[in-house]
């Protein structure tokens, strides 16, 4: 046979692919600094505006915030989670299987929220130099002058933690999708169906302390004192959520 | 290289393969010949590792091929079901099958793609569905896989492209000879370069061998219908037809007609033709009863 075998390691094929998938989804920065520029519209705007007036002066005053950008960043690794997820025919044909089309995802899922928290860190600089661009008055909030170092690392790690968090949910739900097709929506209302309903019996049965929604949710991780217990509990989420990945992803035939 | 046991697949209940067993361990090109359904692609997708046997097993490389990485980097699928990236060209989509499958031959892809003038910076989504396939099987050639197998490669090509993509198979298989499995319904045209023929009919294996084997499995008897009546009792027929009065021709096996031994007197009376490889795929799977006729007919 003078077709040569072989045989070349899991890790080896998952970083080629690590790389191709950067190459084919370099698209992807476009689109996170077109939601970036309609995020800082939104942030120099959806802030509350007072206005005063007299007869030598007339002002308004307008506080920015940095949310909808972190709200847009949140936006595209949703996006993305799920296009790595809802795109496996195209890279099966390639030379993969599960194990590093998974691995690949993770690993390029794991830059993109690197990308997001580095963006994101520098967008209360930016908005600074915005503001002295366009406004008479540029103040910035005295908080910011005592923040040190240690302030911008924090807000880095947790800018691009809960950046991951957000894509590889949406790179677990993708899977399910692709995996279970047209199922997939029957069993997510379904199992909605039952969570609602023992939900409501929890809160029968067991009171106002069974109580459970979003906003519980989301308190569990932001009103978190302790940097490194919140650590934990985010780093133990992101692990919660590749575990399930991968056994979605497990055993996974590929067939359209 | 490949060996199936008994391998079988259901998708929804639905057999689409049902204990498939054959082997192939030298360099061949071999032609997989079925009707629609009849568990072609299923089987390709089984043997590139997509699939997971309901039951049995596909061995590549002597290891089962079910998400199996040596497997993905040994075998080369193509179909006209596969995707590829929309953001890239021709060009960027070949240096990443270049990256991924070490016996790629880059420059033969590039020349092949200029043969068949197709514009490198073109996306493949842009393309045609004749020149979609050409690209397809450009990417399959080059990608110099030990095991390449191509599901239905010619689809959508106009007779002159398809005439050239067998030479160009022939060739390359020349060059570098290994495992190749075409898919196809074009028989008649593929038939001058294939070795052996692996024949599928309703997800079974029924036939695989050497292409020659095919060319005299059945044959056309032809005679007064006095001399082909008692014969068509005594064989299956495959088709019968009469040809005006007092001449009947009916298409039988050649090894049971041979089994019947006739006198040399009887024989002498029969006109014994060969029947085409592709006219014995398609006496082989025609559907019994309920034909075109009842349906008009009726």
């Amino acid at each position: 046979m003078n077709s040569m075998i072989h045989r070349d390691s899991k890790f080896s094929i998952a970083f080629e692919q690590t790389k191709d998938k950067l190459f084919h989804h370099s698209n992807a920065f476009m689109y996170l600094f077109i939601l970036h520029l309609i995020g800082y519209l939104f942030a120099f705007n959806s802030g509350i505006s007072g206005f005063g007036s007299g007869d030598f002066l007339q002002f308004s005053y307008r506080s920015f915030s940095t949310t909808p950008l972190y709200v847009m960043t949140i936006f595209w690794m949703i996006f993305q989670g799920s296009s790595l997820a809802e795109e496996k025919n195209r890279q099966y044909y390639m030379v993969s299987n599960n194990f590093t089309a998974y691995f690949s995802d993770i690993a390029v899922l794991e830059i993109f929220a690197l990308i997001g928290g580095v963006l994101t860190l520098f967008s209360g600089f930016f908005m600074q130099v915005y503001g002295t661009l366009f406004m008479e008055n540029f103040v910035l909030h005295s908080v910011y002058g005592s923040m040190g170092v240690l302030h911008y690392l924090t807000l880095f790690i947790t800018g691009t933690l809960y950046f991951l968090i957000f894509g590889t949910a949406a790179y677990f739900v993708g899977i399910l999708r692709v995996r279970y097709k047209s199922r997939f929506i029957l069993v997510a209302f379904v199992a909605a169906i039952l969570l609602i309903v023992a939900g409501l019996l929890a809160v029968r049965v067991f009171g106002d302390s069974a109580l459970f929604n979003i906003e519980s949710l989301f308190r569990f991780y932001l009103d978190e004192r302790s940097f490194f217990i919140w650590l934990i509990k985010v780093l133990l989420t992101i692990a919660g959520l590749y575990t399930v990945s991968y056994f979605g992803i497990k055993n996974m035939e590929v067939n359209r | 290289m490949i060996r199936c046991e008994e391998l079988t697949k259901y998708f929804n209940g639905t057999r689409a393969l049902d204990n498939c067993s054959f082997e192939i361990t030298e360099p061949t090109l071999t032609g997989v010949i079925g009707v629609n359904g009849a568990g072609k692609t299923t089987l390709f997708k089984s043997l590139a590792g997509f699939l997971k046997p309901t039951k049995g097993q596909a061995f590549v490389l002597e290891e089962p091929t079910f998400q199996n990485i040596t497997v993905a980097q040994n075998v080369m699928l193509i179909e006209e079901g596969m995707s590829f990236y929309s953001s890239a060209n021709l060009k960027e989509l070949v240096d990443s099958y270049s990256r991924f499958y070490q016996n790629f031959d880059l420059k033969l892809a590039m020349g092949l793609l200029k043969y068949f003038n197709l514009n490198e910076n073109a996306k493949y989504d842009d393309l045609s569905k004749g020149m979609a396939s050409t690209f397809r099987l450009i990417l399959a050639l080059s990608a110099r896989a030990p095991i390449t197998l191509l599901d239905e490669p010619t689809t959508g090509m106009d007779p002159g492209v398809r005439k050239d993509l067998y030479e160009i198979i022939l060739k390359d298989y020349i060059k570098a000879p290994r495992i190749i499995l075409i898919s196809s319904h074009y028989l008649g045209e593929m038939e001058q370069i294939l070795e052996d023929i692996l024949f599928i009919h309703e997800g079974k294996v029924l036939k695989h061998g050497p292409l020659e084997e095919f060319e005299t499995l059945l044959i056309a008897l032809q005679a007064s219908p006095a001399v082909i009546e008692p014969l068509e009792e005594q064989l299956r027929v495959y088709e019968a037809k009469d040809f005006g009065e007092g001449l009947r021709k009916i298409v039988v096996d050649k090894k049971e007609f041979e089994e019947l031994q006739l006198s040399m007197k009887l024989s002498d009376r029969l006109t014994i033709q060969g029947i085409s490889p592709e006219d014995s795929f398609v006496h082989l799977t025609r559907r019994k009863g309920g034909g075109i006729d009842e349906l008009y007919d009726s």
